[in-house]
């Protein structure tokens, strides 16, 4: 049997102002609005929108036989109930085709995980609220923040309702064998780990627009071709929508390939499947034994993007030190304010990676340095901390 | 009564600044305009950098064609100039801004370039049709330094020299190292002294390893200099020791400090605020104050730690606070414009400096006025002027985080160290640092400037010491020479000397120091060592008053001592 399954996820930060020391004390919102808007404006004309467009061409031309699955931020869903509610209207549509699978996350996309478990819990339970609200699903299938995954993860999630977690199908665990079937974790009971085949995913977003690569130009009956005929029950595509126009533009014919990509599929015969329709077809292969965290981000595939440098490390220690008094303040907006500093790129932007990995940060990171930005974030968690203090003397 | 010419030499000037260069050289030249005919010559000038009763020449504004002929014997002074050249740029002395941007920090392991001086001279070299505007209009305020900056002192030298074979001068007062050579240039081509002002030393800014273009400048000039004036007793002692000048001709002279408005805010945070103000560069310290930061809030919570500027060190030092756990309570700043140093003056409690090497250090002066109490390192030139200052050695963390401590902790300490530091800095005028440097313009004339109007032989003459080689020989045709021999002590070999060194009349000679005298003695050879020219002053005053009966007496008195 052929099948292969589709997934994009979708986020968008609430990138902070230059908060200097001056505002600590007085100015207690810390993002920069405008800034955050206009990402989200560009992101919405040059991805989200025309992306929406041609997948709903697609299930309109394809009906029962294209799916993919979806993984939104609650950040992000924020920002388009805030300023474009015509973005989100059209994610809704594209939910109401039934074709659609929403994966869940946390929802500040955060490193909740690694420092807080109960955070951890009431985020994975908040995003869930949030997709069925818009989407009128609950997720059965979690992709945790930057593919962070290890054993206790599934573990956790089977506890809190999941049927599946998405993992990278790192080589170093795979052992040789394909990351094309179902695997478990070991000591879990149901719960699914689906495993992104890299290879395929990268050969898209990162050769694509590569001339100097010998399969250039790719073309969606050449890629079809490879997935038709790698071997195993389902293909598993992941990559961020943002792909799309972003990582991508529009020039190199990204448009074009998904748009084509569906229908040479369907000429190899192979089937699209969400990631539930995979846990009920699909036999568990084997256990996937991954026992310390490993991520998708960097050359590491580990968790030093985020926590590697003595920056990172107190700014996270840092703000966990105030979960206790910003949960017991029972102050929504003073938690939400928290939380939404919890988003991992606030700590992405301040790893002090060079090469590769520090071009990649410099692309994304809207700040001129990771120690700018580890000022900016300081500052404002200190401004937090007063508030927090007042809390309590209040109190 | 004739006013003194001086003949100024500067590199940043209002409104061109980027640190406490600027700000010393205009108050100095806005006192001594009071006293003296003042010209300046810097690199740039604008409209604005006018100044009353001083002509100011900015090269970028001034047209001069070096023709042919000078460049030729440039020629030959740039092989003389390589004779201090001969190291090879040390790692990272490429870039010796003294104020060098967070933005522009040096990345280490790129900084082994080996051009070696020459080869940046010739390169520089500039066409018979250059003139000054078009090289010097490329100076912005970033551009002062930098990657080229010793073409630019070279070139500014050569420009330098040009205009002043123009002018009339009859000392010359270079501030720096980036006007040194200029200063050199010029003493060599007039003849007249050259006095020496040292904001900063190389040692200050890359430590007392330091070796490279910039120390052999500092060290050669100094050492042809007539006198050097330090901003304080700490840099003349570095003056002295580390580049072995002669201790004689070193008039330490502090800085002024200009009242400044002051006011006071409240913070917008609970805590008390320490604050370090100024370029994170090795030479300030910052790490210091990182570590008695950590210290302090390990003891005392309700406290802050500022950390405002930016320079080389700052990445370091944010990922140093960070390994210290400290950065919820350690804050950077990175560069702030003069209105928000002062509201963060006006919030701090306690003002914190433990400079590595400081030769002044205004920012702490500014604190005082603004009733911050001071905790500042000994190895400033700010702890010989504020008395009353908290003081320990830069790395003496325990007791500098004691003295903030107890600023924080004891109000009647505070207020005593804030009210007696505030009357220390009063004395600190640009007028009194005037009266000092008039003082070195008369070692380095070998007259008193201000008690003696300088007489028309007296002025113009020229000061060498023998240890230099002389390029241009001075006219002394016009001279009125008195018989110096009538002087006891005085035969035709010594008086031969002082003729060179610009002691002609009986008065020349009344008011030459002792120590002047001594040293054209000692730098003459063995022959002339021993020769005591303590009576010569007395003396020729008595012979300038033409008291020769009283002299005769003297003289009497003086032979009978050396046969008894």
């Amino acid at each position: 049997m052929r099948n292969v399954c589709l997934y994009f996820n979708l986020h968008q930060p609430n990138r902070l102002k230059p908060y200097d020391f001056f505002q600590i004390g007085h100015d207690h919102f810390y993002e920069d609005d405008k800034l955050n808007k206009e990402f989200l404006d560009k992101i919405s004309n040059d991805c989200y929108l025309p992306m929406n467009a041609i997948m709903m061409e697609n299930i309109n031309k394809l009906g029962k036989d294209f799916k993919f699955c979806l993984s939104i931020s609650g950040t992000l869903l924020e920002q388009m109930e805030n300023h474009r509610p015509d973005v989100l209207q059209s994610f809704i549509e594209l939910s109401r085709t039934g074709q659609v699978e929403f994966i869940g996350q946390t929802y500040y996309h955060s490193l909740a995980y690694l420092n807080s478990l109960p955070e951890f819990e009431r985020q994975v339970k908040k995003h869930n609220s949030k997709i069925q609200e818009h989407f009128g699903q609950t997720p059965k299938v979690f992709r945790n923040t930057g593919m962070i995954y290890c054993n206790d993860l599934a573990g956790r999630l089977e506890n809190l309702g999941f049927d599946g977690v998405l993992a990278e199908g790192l080589p170093q665990y795979l052992m040789g064998r394909s990351p094309n079937y179902l695997y478990t974790a070991p000591h879990t009971k149901n719960i699914k780990t689906i495993l992104k085949n890299d290879k395929l995913s990268a050969d898209f977003t990162h050769k694509f627009a590569d001339q100097s690569w010998n399969e250039y130009p790719l073309t969606a009956e050449k890629y079809a071709n490879w997935i038709a005929n790698d071997m195993g029950d389902c293909v598993n595509i992941y990559m961020p929508y943002e792909t799309f126009g972003q990582h991508l533009s529009a020039e190199t014919g990204a448009f074009n390939f998904i748009k084509n990509l569906p229908y040479e599929l369907k000429k190899q015969k192979v089937n699209f499947l969400t990631a539930s329709d995979q846990i009920q077809q699909s036999k568990v292969k084997e256990v996937f034994d991954v026992h310390l965290p490993v991520s998708w981000r960097d050359t590491e595939k580990d968790l030093s993007a985020w926590s590697g440098n003595n920056m990172q490390k107190e700014a996270l220690q840092k703000l966990y030190s105030l979960e206790e008094t910003v949960i017991n303040s029972k102050d929504e907006n003073l938690i939400h304010a928290w939380s939404k500093l919890q988003t991992s790129d606030h700590f992405y932007y301040l790893n002090t990676k060079t090469a590769e990995d520090g071009k990649t940060r410099d692309y994304l990171s809207p700040y001129d340095s990771p120690y700018s930005g580890y000022i900016y974030y300081m500052n404002a968690l200190a401004d937090l901390e007063i508030t927090c203090k007042e809390k309590m003397n209040i109190q | 009564m004739k006013k003194l010419k001086v003949l100024k030499l500067g590199w940043e000037f209002p409104p061109l600044i980027s640190g406490g260069l600027a700000i010393a050289c205009f108050g100095i030249a806005k006192a001594l305009a009071k006293q003296t005919d003042l010209t300046i010559i810097l690199p740039k000038a604008s409209q604005s950098s006018i100044l009353d009763n001083a002509n100011i020449i900015g090269l970028n504004n001034t047209d001069v064609k070096i023709n042919n002929s000078v460049n030729h014997s440039h020629e030959k002074i740039y092989k003389k100039y390589n004779a201090f050249a001969r190291t090879l740029f040390a790692s990272g002395m490429e870039n010796v801004s003294p104020y060098p941007s967070l933005e522009k920090t040096i990345t280490e392991g790129t900084s082994s370039k080996s051009t070696e001086f020459n080869t940046s001279i010739h390169s520089s070299k500039f066409s018979e049709s250059t003139t000054i505007s078009t090289f010097f209009s490329r100076f912005e305020l970033d551009e002062m330094y930098g990657d080229n900056v010793q073409q630019k002192v070279v070139e500014y030298a050569e420009y330098v020299a040009a205009l002043a074979a123009n002018l009339e001068f009859d000392v010359i007062h270079a501030h720096d190292w980036m006007t040194m050579l200029a200063g050199i240039k010029v003493k060599h081509q007039s003849g007249k002294p050259l006095v020496i002002h040292a904001h900063a030393l190389s040692y200050d800014r890359a430590g007392p390893d330091a070796r490279g273009w910039n120390y052999d400048l500092e060290k050669y000039g100094m050492s042809i200099a007539d006198a050097v004036i330090p901003v304080s007793r700490y840099t003349g002692s570095i003056v002295e020791k580390h580049y072995g000048i002669n201790p004689q001709k070193i008039f330490p002279v502090h800085n002024g400090v200009e009242p400044v408005k002051t006011f006071r805010e409240k913070a917008t945070f609970p805590e008390k605020l320490v604050l370090f103000l100024g370029r994170i560069t090795g030479q300030k310290g910052p790490e210091f104050f990182l570590e008695v930061a950590s210290k302090v809030i390990a003891e005392n919570d309700n406290v802050r730690f500022v950390m405002a500027g930016s320079g080389d060190q700052l990445k370091r030092i944010i990922e140093t606070g960070a390994y210290q756990k400290v950065g919820n309570k350690f804050h950077f700043t990175g560069f702030l414009n003069r209105e928000k140093v002062n509201k963060l003056l006006s919030m701090a409690d306690v003002y914190c400096m433990p400079s590595v090497s400081e030769p002044f250090g205004l920012s702490a002066a500014e604190a005082a006025q603004f009733g911050i109490p001071c905790v500042i390192s000994k190895q400033s030139g700010a702890a010989e002027v504020m008395q009353h200052a908290l003081t320990a050695d830069f790395w003496d963390i325990e007791l500098m985080a004691k003295h903030i401590t107890d600023l924080l902790e004891n109000e009647m300490l505070r207020k005593k160290v804030v009210e007696e530091t505030f009357e220390d800095i009063k004395t600190c005028t640009w007028e009194h640092a005037v009266e000092g440097i008039m003082g070195a313009y008369s070692y380095a004339l070998g007259y008193d400037v201000k008690a003696n109007p300088p007489s028309e032989k007296g002025t113009s003459q020229p000061i060498f010491s023998s240890s230099f080689e002389k390029k241009i020989t001075p006219n002394f045709e016009n001279i009125q020479k008195d018989d110096l021999k009538k002087i006891q002590g005085i035969e035709s070999k010594v008086e031969s000397l002082l003729n060179l060194g610009g002691v002609f009349s009986y008065s020349d000679l009344a008011y030459t120091k002792y120590s002047k005298l001594k040293s054209v003695l000692l730098e003459a050879g063995n022959n002339f060592q021993a020769i005591d020219p303590s009576t010569w002053a007395e003396q020729a005053e008595l012979a300038a008053a033409g008291k020769w009966k009283t002299l005769e007496k003297l003289q009497k008195e003086l032979n009978r001592g050396k046969d008894d």
